[in-house]
């Protein structure tokens, strides 16, 4: 499969609220993304997943690191031409009411990057727009409406709607369904996949949500406190995780299965204060494993896939084992 | 927005209130805890039966029973603790609005409810303000506060809705815990079914307003019996058993102001009858366990 994009190294620090120290939100990440693909990101409140999404995107500028989509490197690109490039990479906010402007109509707002990188005329803009919405599920009439008109699904839709408009390759989907209830979260779920299929898309879906992420992608990864501690594909990571921080997570979820209440791996505490990370692994402090090298060491990538599938798992319980 | 909504907890068990939001679970819970605000809202009928004492009548008597006899806790703890004091003073405040104790004596209370509700370095921690707590510590400080007079019934709305899923399974674990040991009821209102299916004993489903379904948590999931039970549970992502369309339901629940005469689901049923339309199906029992609002249920 052709590659869409490459991430390498992306570090975003943010000075620390006291002004002394750093925020190490995104710390070293390495991915890849193909054409046609979804790459699940998946990790809990703080871990970076959002700061990795915008910053990808270079809407949060990187500290360091290289982003290449379709062969272009973002980082060094000046503004009028990474403005340009971002018409293919389009972002889907979790809440859909906060990132629509009110004032607007959805007609307005779906049309608006149309008119921004000025594309058509007015009618065909008007077209396009009509276009777009039947595409997402609504009805033309929702084009001269208002924002607070509509459900959460629906303003879901109108959000997905704009995200479209500039038939982008990639579109990254920030926890695309957290606000929205269990009955509507499957009716978008089916539209992302669809859209896929119809407009040839690829997606980071970003998400604390590992069913949802299940669901919808062919390579997970795992983050932890500004860093990926396990890349794989989907059915592989969820039938074998090996970072014990996965494993953790995976056997937290509440599974509706009365008769299975799952075998569930405790873990103490709760995931620390990114401005003061612990050393070695960040993650020792919480790990049923943690042996004395995870206190001093931060752990290396190994390669513990086999028949060419590459699963990348961050962590000494590998050391001896895979390709470092 | 509720209607004819009738339940019963016995002592020691856990029971699931479970529907997405606008269902009636959390104004259910507060009718119990009498914390809807009249007006605008008022009970128009019905009565909650508390170890046998009807608490609609109570008035102000009320707040000697909510926080006593009655614990609640809620998703956002912040809602409810107190920015400017100290956890220390908020605890001992529980206490003291119900038992005349020394000042000591709280303090001792204190500590030990920090403890049995896992808080570690209690001694430092209740020096400490809401804000400076990471939000698993803060649901743990308000589940402290809600069992501080043991009560009979705790009352859990949503409660690990806003953390994340290793801090949630913490919680829920201590809940658990804290039941056995006190012997507390739990009304355990949430939307998801997960967890339903891994902290409750039996399990009430509403649908705008109305409860059209309870069941033994293992019969309701082997076999739901309302199509709104059974497309809620199909429409959910389940890890490890993938599918490439999920099953949906169609439409989205009806605002108080457009619900019909009929059941409130039959414009989203697949198995709608004329009759859904015209005429509520009444919730009744089914089996011995088991009652359903449904005209035309699940074969």
């Amino acid at each position: 499969m052709s590659e869409l994009l490459r991430v390498r190294d992306l570090v975003r620090h943010f000075p620390s609220r006291d002004g002394r120290g750093v925020v190490r939100a995104v710390d070293g990440v390495s991915l890849t993304l193909g054409k046609g693909e979804t790459l699940g990101i998946v990790g809990e409140s703080g871990c970076g997943k959002s700061t990795l999404g915008r910053t990808i995107l270079r809407l949060i500028e990187p500290s360091s690191g290289s982003v290449v989509f379709d062969g272009t490197e973002l980082s060094t690109l000046d503004r009028r031409r990474m403005r340009a490039l971002r018409r293919q990479m389009q972002i889907v906010f979790q809440d859909p009411y906060a990132s629509l402007d009110p004032r607007l109509t959805v007609g307005a707002i779906v049309g608006e990057p149309l008119v921004i990188h000025g594309i058509g005329s007015r009618e065909t803009r008007r077209k396009a727009v009509l276009e777009l919405l039947q595409t997402v599920g609504l009805d033309e009439e929702a084009a001269g409406r208002y924002p607070h008109e509509f459900s959460g699904g629906q303003r879901q839709r109108i959000g997905i709607a704009r995200a479209l408009a500039l038939r982008p390759k990639l579109i990254i989907a920030d926890e695309p369904v957290s606000a929205l209830d269990v009955s509507i979260q499957s009716q978008i779920l089916n539209l992302l996949a669809e859209l896929k299929q119809d407009f040839g898309l690829s997606y980071i879906l970003i998400s604390h949500d590992l069913a949802v992420v299940e669901h919808l992608s062919d390579t997970v990864a795992v983050m932890y406190l500004g860093r990926i501690v396990e890349t794989a594909a989907a059915e592989t990571l969820f039938a074998r995780p090996s970072h014990p921080y996965t494993q953790a997570l995976i056997s937290s979820v509440p599974t509706p299965d009365p008769g299975r209440r799952a075998q569930r791996i405790m873990l103490p505490g709760e995931m620390p204060n990114p401005e003061d990370p612990p050393p070695g692994c960040a993650f020792h402090p919480r790990c049923p494993m943690a042996m004395d090298i995870c206190r001093s060491t931060p752990p290396r990538q190994h390669d513990i896939g086999t028949g060419g599938t590459p699963h990348l798992v961050t962590c000494h319980l590998f050391d001896g084992a895979g390709k470092a | 927005m509720i209607d004819d909504v009738s339940f019963a907890l016995t002592r020691g068990e856990t029971l699931g209130l479970v529907g997405e939001s606008g269902c009636g679970k959390s104004v259910t819970a507060m009718a119990v805890m009498g914390l809807n605000p009249e007006p605008p809202s008022r009970v128009e009928s019905g009565r909650i039966l508390l170890e046998g004492r009807d608490l609609l009548g109570l008035g102000p008597a009320m707040r000697e029973i909510r926080g006593e006899r009655i614990g609640m806790i809620f998703q956002e703890p912040m809602t409810s603790l107190n920015p400017t004091y100290t956890i220390r003073f908020q605890i001992a405040e529980a206490i003291r609005l119900h038992r005349p104790v020394s000042r000591a004596r709280a303090h001792a209370e204190v500590l030990e409810l920090l403890r049995m509700v896992g808080i570690g370095a209690p001694e430092r921690r209740m020096n400490q303000y809401p804000h400076e707590l990471s939000g698993g510590l803060r649901q743990r400080v308000m589940i402290a506060m809600a069992i501080a007079c043991r009560p009979a019934l705790l009352i859990a709305d949503e409660p690990t809705t806003a953390l994340d899923v290793t801090v949630q399974s913490q919680i829920l674990d201590l809940i658990k815990r804290l039941q056995a040991e006190m012997g507390m009821s739990v009304l355990l209102i949430t939307h998801d079914l997960g967890i339903v299916a891994e902290t409750c004993d039996r399990v009430i489903v509403m649908y705008a307003g109305r409860i059209v379904e309870e069941a033994a948590v293992g019969a309701l999931y082997a076999r739901p019996l309302h199509p709104y039970t059974a497309g809620l549970m199909a429409s959910r992502p389940r890890l490890g058993h993938r599918q490439p369309v999920l099953p949906t339901i169609p439409g989205m629940v009806p605002s108080p102001g457009q619900r019909g005469a009929g059941c409130h689901f039959a414009d989203r049923c697949a198995r709608v009858q004329d009759r859904c339309r015209d005429t509520a199906p009444p919730l009744e029992h089914v089996e011995a366990e088991r009652k359903l609002a449904c005209w035309n249920p699940m074969p």
